[in-house]
C-alpha cells in the first residue's frame, strides 16, 4: 500500500502538535476564569415547551426559526442531548463581546466590554474598551483614540483602511492591533499575522507580521522568537542604548530627542524571512514594494527560485513564472535553470505548454532528481491522447520505474496497447 | 495570567469525584484543574477538525464555558467526565463548520475569502500541505469534516468517533468513505496536494 496520504496525514497532525505547543494555555485560563469569576447576571428561565411550540405554530415566525434550526445555525447537536444538562444556560454560547453589524456612520464607544463590529466582508473589528471609532465605509474606519485590533480576510490588498489622526493604515494582510493617543499623537500598530502599510508624516512603511511600528518612539519588535528583523543597535548592544526616547529604532532620525519630531517608520521587512515564515502573501506585499522588476535583475539563482515559490504559494502564478523564465535566461544552464523548467511545467495554464517545459526539463536534466516525476507528470498529460508517444513513455517509465508512482497508469496504457 | 498561575500552583484535588463535584459548584480551583487536565487534548481536538484556524481559542474556551454551565446536570461520573468534555467540544465544532457554512451560502462568499489562520511552525512546503487540505476540508459538511479529522489526522478508532459523535460505527464509515471520495477528488485537482496523495488509505 501506497504510505502517501498517511504521510500527509502524519504531517499535519505533527505541524499541529508543534503548534499547540506554543499555545498559552495559561493566558487562556486565567481569560476563562475572569470570565466564570464575574458578575454574571442570572439568565431568564426559559418558557415552557409547549407555550414555545404553540406560539410558535401559531405565528409564521416558528417556521422561520425552524429553518434556521434545520441549518444548523442555532441548534445543539442532537445526539447529545441526553448527555447534556436540560439546563437552558446549554444552548445559550457562552459570554463573548457584543457584536455589531458595521454600517456607515456608525460611531462606537465601548465603555463596558469590548464592542466586535463585524464588516460585509466579514471582517471583524473589536474596538476596546474606551476606545472611540467612527465608521466611514464597509472598508474604511477613523480611530480617534483607544486601541481596536483587526482580522480580516486573507487576501493582500484587500482595500481596508484605518485612519489615526494624520496616519494611515492600509491592510496588506490580515491581523494586527493599533492604538491611538490623540493628546500624545502616538500611534502604535502591532502586526500578528500578514502585514499592513502604515503611512503619514514620516512617509509609508510596509510593517510585517512580528513587528510593531510606533509613531515618535522607539520602534518595540514584539516577543515573539520567529522575529524577522535584524536586532537594533541598543537591542544587540545593551551600552549602546540611548537614554531619551528615539523616533524609531532604525534610521537616523531615530535618534531624535523630540519624540514629536517627524516620525520614522521602520525599515521595509526582509522577504525572504517572511517567506522562511511561511507568510508568503506578506512576503509578496514586501516584494511588491521593492520592485520585482529589480528584484529580478540582481537576485542570485537560488534567491530567484525563492521567488519563485513566494509568489506561486501567494497564487501569484503570473510572477512566478516571471520569475522561473527569467531564472532560465539569467543562469542558463544551471541546475537551477533545470529545475524552473520543472516547475513552469507544474504552472502551466495548458496541457501543451505544461508538456513542454516537463520536456523540457528531461532533455536539459536526464539524471535530473525530478526525472520520475517529469515522466510521470508527461504521461498524465499524454494520457488522454493514448498516441504512440504516450505508449513509449509508459514504456520508458516502467522500463526505469516499475514501482514508482504513475506504474500502474503506465500499465494500463500499455494494456490499452495490447487489446488495440 | 499570575491569577490563573497562582490557581494552577495550588490545586488540591486528588479524588477525581471530589473535582467534578467541585468544578460542578463552580469552584475555581477546580476549574484551573479541569481546564489544565483536558486544554490540551480540547485543542487537539479542535485542531484536527477545523486546521489553522482563527477561532480556534475562541472554540475550546467556549467549550470549557459550556461544560461549566453544563456540569450541573452532568450526570455521568469522574471516569467519564473526560468523554463527556470531549463531547461537548466536537459540537462546539459541528455548530461553528454549520454556522460557517449558512454565513458563506448567505453571502454567497468563497472559501478564499474567509478569515484564515496560518500555521507558523514546520517547513513550508508541510504548512502549504496544511494549508491546502484544511481549504479543501473546508468544502465537507460538517459530519464529514468532523470523521475525517478524528480518523485521518488524530487516528482515532472507529468506535471511538463513533462514541465522541455519539453515532453508530457503521455511520462513521459511511461518512468516512463519503468524506476519503470528496477530499481526495478535491484534492487530486489540487496543485500542491496531488503529489501527496498517490495511494489508499485504510478506512
Amino acid at each position: 500500500m501506497n504510505e502517501k496520504p498517511r504521510e500527509l496525514y502524519g504531517a499535519i497532525a505533527r505541524l499541529q502538535d508543534e503548534e499547540r505547543a506554543r499555545i498559552p494555555f495559561e493566558a487562556n485560563l486565567g481569560a476563562l476564569l475572569e470570565v466564570v469569576g464575574g458578575a454574571r447576571q442570572p439568565k431568564p428561565r426559559r418558557a415552557p415547551l409547549w407555550l414555545v411550540w404553540s406560539s410558535a405554530v401559531a405565528t409564521s415566525v416558528g417556521l422561520t426559526l425552524g429553518i434556521l434550526w434545520t441549518l444548523g445555525a442555532f441548534a445543539p447537536a442532537p445526539e447529545l442531548a441526553p448527555q447534556l444538562a436540560p439546563s437552558p444556560q446549554l444552548e445559550t454560547p457562552p459570554a463573548t463581546p457584543d457584536v455589531l453589524t458595521a454600517t456607515a456612520g456608525m460611531v462606537v464607544q465601548p465603555v463596558g466590554p469590548a464592542q466586535t463590529l463585524v464588516f460585509a466582508d466579514q471582517t471583524q473589528l473589536i474596538v476596546a474598551s474606551g476606545a472611540h471609532l467612527s465608521v466611514i465605509g464597509e472598508a474604511q474606519v477613523t480611530l480617534h483614540s483607544g486601541t481596536l485590533s483587526f482580522a480580516g480576510a486573507h487576501r493582500a490588498n484587500n482595500g481596508w483602511l484605518l485612519k489615526a489622526g494624520p496616519y494611515e493604515v492600509s491592510v496588506l494582510g490580515t491581523q494586527f492591533e493599533m492604538h491611538w493617543q490623540p493628546e500624545a499623537e502616538r500611534l502604535t500598530v502591532i502586526v500578528s499575522q500578514g502585514s499592513v502599510r502604515v503611512s503619514g508624516p514620516g512617509g509609508a512603511q510596509v510593517v510585517a507580521a512580528g513587528h510593531d511600528w510606533a509613531s515618535g518612539e522607539q520602534t518595540a519588535a514584539t516577543a515573539d522568537p520567529d522575529r524577522t528583523t535584524e536586532p537594533t543597535a541598543a537591542e544587540a548592544d545593551p551600552t549602546q542604548a540611548p537614554s531619551e526616547p528615539v523616533a524609531s529604532s532604525i534610521g537616523e532620525q531615530a535618534r531624535s530627542p523630540d519624540p514629536k519630531k517627524k516620525p520614522t517608520p521602520p525599515r521595509a521587512p526582509d522577504w525572504k524571512a517572511l517567506y522562511e515564515r511561511g507568510d508568503y502573501v506578506a512576503a509578496l506585499a514586501v516584494v511588491e514594494e521593492l520592485g520585482s522588476e529589480s528584484l529580478l535583475k540582481k537576485l542570485s539563482a537560488d534567491e530567484l527560485t525563492m521567488l519563485a515559490d513566494t509568489a506561486r504559494f501567494a497564487k501569484d502564478i503570473s510572477l512566478a513564472s516571471t520569475v522561473l523564465k527569467r531564472l532560465r535566461t539569467r543562469f542558463a544552464g544551471g541546475t537551477q535553470a533545470q529545475l524552473a523548467a520543472y516547475t513552469l511545467g507544474q504552472i502551466a495554464g495548458d496541457d501543451d505548454e505544461a508538456s513542454r517545459w516537463f520536456e523540457t526539463y528531461l532533455e536539459e536534466a536526464p539524471e535530473g532528481e525530478l526525472r520520475r516525476e517529469a515522466m510521470g507528470r508527461l504521461l498524465e498529460l499524454h494520457t488522454r491522447t493514448k498516441s504512440d508517444k504516450a505508449r513509449a513513455l509508459a514504456k520508458a517509465y516502467l522500463n526505469t520505474y516499475p514501482h514508482g508512482p504513475h506504474a500502474p497508469l503506465a500499465r494500463l496504457l500499455e494494456a490499452e496497447k495490447g487489446v488495440e | 495570567m499570575t491569577t490563573a498561575r497562582k490557581i494552577l500552583s495550588n490545586q488540591a484535588f486528588d479524588d477525581p469525584q471530589a473535582l467534578l463535584e467541585a468544578f460542578k459548584a463552580r469552584d475555581q480551583r477546580a476549574i484551573a484543574e479541569v481546564y489544565r487536565q483536558h486544554v490540551k487534548g480540547i485543542t487537539r481536538l479542535v485542531q484536527r477538525v477545523l486546521g489553522p484556524d482563527n477561532e480556534r481559542d475562541d472554540l475550546v474556551q467556549e467549550a470549557f464555558m459550556c461544560a461549566i454551565e453544563g456540569a450541573a446536570g452532568f450526570r455521568g461520573d469522574a471516569s467519564n467526565f473526560g468523554a463527556w468534555l470531549n463531547q461537548i467540544a466536537v459540537m462546539r465544532v459541528r455548530q461553528r463548520i454549520r454556522k460557517r457554512r449558512l454565513r458563506r451560502w448567505l453571502s454567497f462568499r468563497e472559501p478564499e475569502a474567509m478569515p484564515e489562520r496560518v500555521s507558523s511552525v514546520g517547513q513550508p512546503a508541510e504548512r502549504l500541505a496544511l494549508s491546502r487540505a484544511y481549504h479543501i476540508l473546508g468544502q465537507l459538511n460538517a459530519d464529514d469534516r468532523i470523521v475525517f479529522g478524528l480518523r485521518f489526522i488524530d487516528r482515532q478508532s472507529i468506535p471511538e468517533i463513533a462514541e465522541l459523535c455519539k453515532i453508530s460505527c457503521a455511520t462513521v464509515k459511511r461518512r468516512l468513505t463519503h468524506a476519503d471520495a470528496r477530499f481526495r477528488l478535491l484534492a487530486g485537482k489540487d496543485m500542491i496536494l496531488r503529489d501527496w496523495l498517490v495511494g489508499e488509505v485504510e478506512l
